[in-house]
C-alpha cells in the first residue's frame, strides 16, 4: 500500500511539474508551431502533440538544455516528421491571425499584417522545408547554431551553410514578390525599428 | 572591398561573429554601398519587425488540459 501511495505521489508530482511547464511555455511553443506550419490549426495540433510528448518523455529530460530548447526540439522534429509523411498532398493555407497589436496607427497595422503575410508566404510556399525551418529557428526564434545543430542532428557547419543559402533565397523572394517595398513603407511609420 | 566579398560576411556581422577588424571593414563598406545596405536591411528588418510584434496568443490554455485529454484529442484527429 505504501509503495502504491508513493507511486501515486510521484505521478502527481510529475503532472504538477508538467502543468507548470505547459503554463510557462505554451505561448512560446504555440508561436514556434505557428511559424513552422503557417497555419493556426496545425499550430494547435502541433502544440498539443509537443506537450503530450513532453509529458511522456519528461523523465528523459536531463536539463542539459533549457526546457524551452528541449520543447522546441520536440516541436521541430514532430513537425518535420509529419511533413515528410504528407509531402504528397500539400495543403498549406495561409491566414492572418490577430496579433496583439498595441499600435494605434491603422496604416502601420495594415502594413505589419501584410508583412506578416509575406513572410509566412515566402517561408511556406517559396522556400524548401529545410531552409524555412532554419530561418524560423535562427532568425525568428533566436536559437544558436549549436542548439539548431543538435535539434536537427546536423553539423554546425552544415547549419551555417544552409542558413546562408536560406537567407539568400528568402531575400531574393522578398524582392521578387514585392514585399521588400513593404519593409521600407513600414519603416517610415515605425517607432523604434532601426533603419 | 567588393560587394562579393562583403555579402558572405553580412550574416556573421548580424550574428556578432566578426572580429573588430572585419566588423570595421563591413561598416565602412555599408556606409558607402547602397546595394549591400539595402540587401541587409531587407533581410533583417522583416525578421526584426515580425519578432517584435508577432507574438500570437494560443487559442486555448493548454495547461488546463490533462495529458489524457491531449492524447484523446490527437487520436480523434488521427494524428497519433
Amino acid at each position: 500500500l505504501t509503495l502504491r501511495n508513493q507511486s501515486k505521489e510521484i505521478d502527481e508530482q510529475k503532472l504538477a511539474y508538467w502543468t507548470e511547464i505547459v503554463k510557462n511555455q505554451q505561448k512560446y511553443i504555440y508561436n514556434l508551431a505557428y511559424r513552422l506550419s503557417g497555419n493556426q490549426y496545425e499550430a494547435d495540433d502541433l502544440t498539443q502533440e509537443t506537450f503530450l510528448k513532453a509529458f511522456e518523455h519528461l523523465p528523459e529530460f536531463r536539463q542539459e538544455a533549457s526546457i524551452r530548447t528541449w520543447l522546441s526540439r520536440i516541436a521541430t522534429n514532430t513537425f518535420l516528421a509529419k511533413k515528410r509523411k504528407k509531402t504528397a498532398h500539400k495543403s498549406i493555407t495561409l491566414e492572418i491571425i490577430p496579433t496583439s497589436d498595441s499600435s494605434s496607427n491603422p496604416e502601420k497595422v495594415v502594413i505589419r499584417r501584410e508583412l506578416q503575410w509575406c513572410i509566412h508566404h515566402i517561408l511556406q510556399q517559396h522556400l524548401g522545408k529545410s531552409h524555412s525551418v532554419l530561418l524560423v529557428l535562427r532568425d525568428l526564434n533566436g536559437f544558436s547554431y549549436n542548439e539548431i545543430a543538435k535539434m536537427l542532428n546536423l553539423s554546425v557547419s552544415t547549419v551555417k551553410s544552409r542558413l546562408y543559402r536560406a537567407r539568400k533565397s528568402y531575400k531574393d523572394h522578398l524582392i521578387k514578390t514585392g514585399c521588400a517595398g513593404l519593409v521600407d513603407d513600414y519603416s517610415c511609420y515605425c517607432e523604434g525599428v532601426r533603419n | 572591398l567588393s560587394c562579393k566579398k562583403i555579402l558572405p560576411l553580412l550574416d556573421k556581422y548580424l550574428d556578432n561573429e566578426l572580429d573588430e577588424q572585419q566588423k570595421k571593414m563591413v561598416d565602412t563598406h555599408l556606409s558607402h554601398c547602397a546595394f549591400c545596405k539595402t540587401s541587409m536591411h531587407h533581410l533583417f528588418q522583416t525578421f526584426y519587425i515580425v519578432n517584435k510584434v508577432n507574438a500570437v496568443d494560443p487559442p486555448i490554455d493548454y495547461s488546463k488540459l490533462t495529458p489524457g485529454q491531449l492524447s484523446a484529442n490527437l487520436k480523434k484527429k488521427g494524428l497519433i
